[in-house]
């Protein structure tokens, strides 16, 4: 572990279920729940784990946190191991969980001094959430809506200004002004040198918030990049017209970097053309073209891109 | 303690009024005795019935025709019977609720041992079963008072006493089952399964042939029948009572905290 990486997830792996071969016949079944994950979460940054459902994002969240027994593999926090420090870990980590649940004969109030027993709210920061987050803590929380109760799961993970935070599809259920002071919590919550690592599947957040993201799928993890960099190196949509023949369709999916080709209309193409365009470039020089457009694809078609 | 504190503010309703309700049984008792004492020879007849024998166990054995016969005779049943409704629908769910609910994921992230949180919640359950023995000595006092007539203390003390090593013996079998299957249902079949088939043993035991059955449930153990007998907790049985239920414990605990939370 350096310095500077709060989280090291090295090659972790997580296989549910057994499978047993009795006479020939195969009996139970087992299922990956993660392969091979490794990626590492730096200090003071906020990183975004995405990924389709069912793709391994929570239960690699909850292999971090001890509550899974990992097959392979090693997950570091603060440098510690995950499971013979566990408790040290928790005095310096905030969860929100994706499926958020909390004591429905609680009030919110009545969390926050419970969980204050565990770890020691910072009552000044609190002061702040309260004004931040409009949500009446004096409600059971049984009787309150479920964008509220994520509310007071965020504030309850806030609340004692952990150095890491790691939040599960954190702002699910949140009305958009919400969701908004939300990311600025969390932006300033990076400013001061704390560690977000959050999941979601919005990607206007994740555009909004995270500097680094990881996408995972089936299991596996295929893709840790800045992003910033994510939009301007992985995928751009290139629509060309042609003044007289146009190339087979066929032939241009054939170059590696093109990922798919499409006509719009009779003269003109449009491609998805990943990483590296020059190939693409060359290609088309054999070719009489009456107009060429690159532009930068949105976060979202990258993500459907890796997604698919 | 927090937890503890905590959970036993927030459960005072149902960890007061149950023990209550069910130790209303003494009341009713004391003000049918005074017109039910005369009857009571021929009843004790019926009860000499093998099949009445067999389902009472030694409780069968107990000079009905007095109002302490007749008081442990029933508040015995009454109290077998909350024994087993409370261990198997109580600890089981502890943790099995929280599963069901999802909460656990939120308390576990914050640093307190999973052994501990499970300890202080269980000792909530202990802590309200101290009321069952409680309100039935008071009420049992008042109203042996009120209708003058006479009990042993000591033995009432300790059949008190030997209905909340039960409730805790039991409870922790209980617990532990939870702690294995962590959903409801499953939890539940077990706890369940693992009580009923104890007190079923028990009956069967009081069968004579099959007497050898009883050796191997918590019920034949620091039962009302027993201390009536001995004049108080057999020493023995109260060590092997404590032992099933600290070695239950114990094993609830430590599964809890080693096992896997995959839900």
């Amino acid at each position: 572990m350096t310095e500077e990486n709060i989280l090291e997830v090295s090659h972790l792996t997580k296989i549910y279920g057994r499978e047993m071969t009795v006479a020939g016949r195969k009996f139970g079944r087992r299922v990956v729940g993660a392969r091979d994950v490794s990626f590492s979460v730096r200090r003071g940054e906020i990183f975004g784990f995405l990924g389709p459902n069912g793709a391994g994002k929570t239960t690699t969240m909850r292999a971090i946190l001890d509550y899974l027994h990992i097959q392979e593999g090693s997950v570091t926090v603060f440098g510690m191991d995950h499971h013979r420090d566990a408790l040290e870990i928790r005095e310096r980590i905030g969860y929100v969980p994706g499926d958020l649940a909390l004591y429905g004969n609680f009030t919110g109030e009545e969390l926050i001094k419970y969980f204050d027993g565990f770890r020691p709210v910072d009552r000044d920061y609190l002061r702040e959430l309260r004004s931040v987050f409009r949500v009446d803590l004096s409600l059971k929380i049984k009787a309150v809506s479920t964008g509220n109760r994520q509310q007071v799961g965020l504030m309850l993970a806030l609340a004692s200004k952990p150095d890491f935070l790691i939040l599960d599809e954190p702002t699910s259920g949140l009305d958009p002004l919400m969701a908004a002071s939300a990311h600025r919590l969390f932006k300033e919550f990076k400013e001061e040198g704390k560690t977000i690592f959050l999941s979601s599947h919005d990607l206007a957040e994740v555009q909004a918030v995270c500097d680094r993201i990881g996408i995972i799928k089936e299991g596996e993890m295929i893709l840790v990049e800045e992003v910033e960099n994510l939009v301007s190196k992985f995928l751009q949509n290139v629509r060309v017209s042609f003044t007289s023949e146009i190339p087979d369709l066929e032939t241009l999916e054939a170059i590696d970097s093109v990922i798919s080709a499409e006509a719009e209309d009779e003269d003109t193409l449009l491609l998805k053309v990943k990483e590296d365009i020059n190939e693409l470039l060359r290609f088309l020089t054999n070719y009489e073209l009456d107009r060429l457009s690159i532009e930068d694809a949105t976060l979202e078609e990258i993500f459907l891109q890796y997604y698919e | 303690m927090r937890v503890y504190l905590t959970n036993l503010r927030k459960g005072w309703k149902g960890g007061v009024l149950m023990p209550f309700f069910v130790s209303l049984i003494v009341p009713i008792m004391a003000g049918i005795w005074p017109s039910m004492k005369d009857q009571m020879a021929a009843f004790s007849e019926i009860l000499k019935n093998p099949i009445y024998q067999a389902l009472l166990g030694q409780l069968g054995l107990m000079d009905m025709t007095t109002w302490q016969g007749m008081f442990y005779m029933y508040v015995g049943i009454c109290m077998e019977w909350a024994i087993v409704f409370i261990a198997i629908l109580i600890p089981a769910r502890i943790v099995a609720s929280e599963v069901d609910k999802n909460t656990l994921d939120v308390t576990l992230s914050y640093p307190i041992p999973r052994w501990r949180y499970l300890l202080e919640k269980f000792m909530v359950y202990a802590t309200y079963n101290l009321l069952y023995p409680a309100f039935v000595i008071v009420l049992a006092v008042v109203s042996t008072n009120s209708i003058g007539e006479t009990l042993d203390m000591t033995v009432l003390l300790h059949t008190m006493i030997g209905f909340w090593l039960w409730l805790f013996a039991l409870g922790a079998l209980s617990l532990l089952c939870g702690t294995l299957f962590l959903e409801s249902n499953r939890a539940l079949s077990a706890s369940g399964a693992l009580i009923l088939i104890q007190y079923l043993m028990t009956r069967l035991g009081d069968l004579g042939d099959l007497s050898f059955l009883k050796d191997y449930t918590v019920f034949n153990y620091v039962s009302t029948g027993t201390i009536i007998q001995n004049g108080g907790i057999p020493m023995n049985e109260l060590a092997v009572v404590v032992g099933v239920g600290v070695a239950a414990l114990a094993a609830a605990l430590y599964v809890f905290q080693k096992r896997e939370l995959a839900y």
